[in-house]
């Protein structure tokens, strides 16, 4: 078998594409639960707080609990086999575990740092700012992990700007049905990637 | 230098072999699902797939989920050694190697 140099740049050019697309689905599979929790939080809790503020606050404070510890749940559910694998890959995937962590830690530690010095003034602008910040994240991991997650902080970004300005008396309500329901759109639509 | 794998170079084949390397060793991917990706036919995903499984670099898993049967491969380490031994053949070749 004879191969040409322009049928090995062909082949290794297929072998990137494909190793690139499967990556990026993988991303999308894994993520989309997460986004899946989140969605359905926002809204619940938002929804409650609606109606009333001060249980609302009880269900947004239980709900993250809940979802951190089903995340938690369904990270180790979702990982590979590690029995499987070699030493050097449980060490690569102990190391990736670590930093999703870490990374996890510091999306919350960076608002409430700034909450700490920017206190905001009423319920609504901490919700607003709050899940902004998240809608944001979500943008930046979009440019590296794939552009479905982008799209989805877009449009949440876009809901809760759109709700501050122009629905504010209503905007606790505006931000569950559509920024949640937004995320739960996006979560599903992640999952059929 | 080490000549090209002659089971993995086909194009399909070389598809199914890299979208499988980029999963983590203990990982399996769902027939349909690879076949989604590659947008490949059944006959032709069949054809390929038993190739690469009478190389050994493959290996098939069959089960249900519930009622419904589930079809499941994965690239063996010997699939992930032949693989990469492939891609520094055609980098080596690019290379002038």
């Amino acid at each position: 078998m004879v191969v040409s140099k322009d049928e090995a740049a062909q082949a290794l050019a297929e072998i990137g594409q494909a190793e690139e697309r499967a990556s990026r689905l993988r991303g999308y599979r894994y993520g989309a639960p997460y986004v899946l929790l989140w969605g359905v939080l926002w809204m619940v809790a938002n929804t409650a707080v609606a109606i009333d503020e001060r249980i609302g606050g009880w269900v947004w404070w239980g709900g993250v609990a809940v979802v951190m510890i089903a995340s938690a749940v369904i990270g180790s559910r979702q990982g590979p086999d590690f029995t499987r694998m070699s030493e050097m890959e449980r060490s690569k995937y102990k190391r990736f575990g670590q930093k999703w962590a870490l990374t996890g830690l510091l999306s919350w530690a960076a608002p409430c740092s700034v909450f700490a010095i920017f206190w905001p003034s009423s319920a609504m602008q901490y919700n607003a700012s709050l899940l902004l910040i998240w809608m944001f994240v979500y943008m930046i991991g979009g440019i590296w992990v794939g552009w479905r997650l982008f799209w989805i902080g877009f449009a949440g970004a876009a809901a809760i700007l759109g709700g501050y300005f122009l629905l504010r008396p209503h905007f606790i309500l505006w931000s569950g049905l559509v920024g949640g329901g937004a995320m739960i759109a996006g979560g599903l639509w992640m999952r059929k990637a | 230098m080490d000549g090209p794998d002659e089971v993995i170079h086909q194009s399909t084949r070389l598809k199914i072999t890299a979208t499988l390397n980029a999963l983590p060793s203990g990982e399996m991917m769902e027939f349909g699902r690879l076949k989604a990706i590659l947008g490949a036919t059944d006959g032709n995903m069949a054809t390929h797939l038993g190739a690469l499984e009478k190389a050994a670099y493959i290996e098939v898993a069959k089960d249900y989920v519930g009622k419904k049967p589930r079809t499941r491969v994965a690239l063996t380490r010997e699939g992930r050694r032949a693989f990469e031994r492939h891609v520094a053949y055609l980098k080596d070749l690019i290379e002038g190697g």
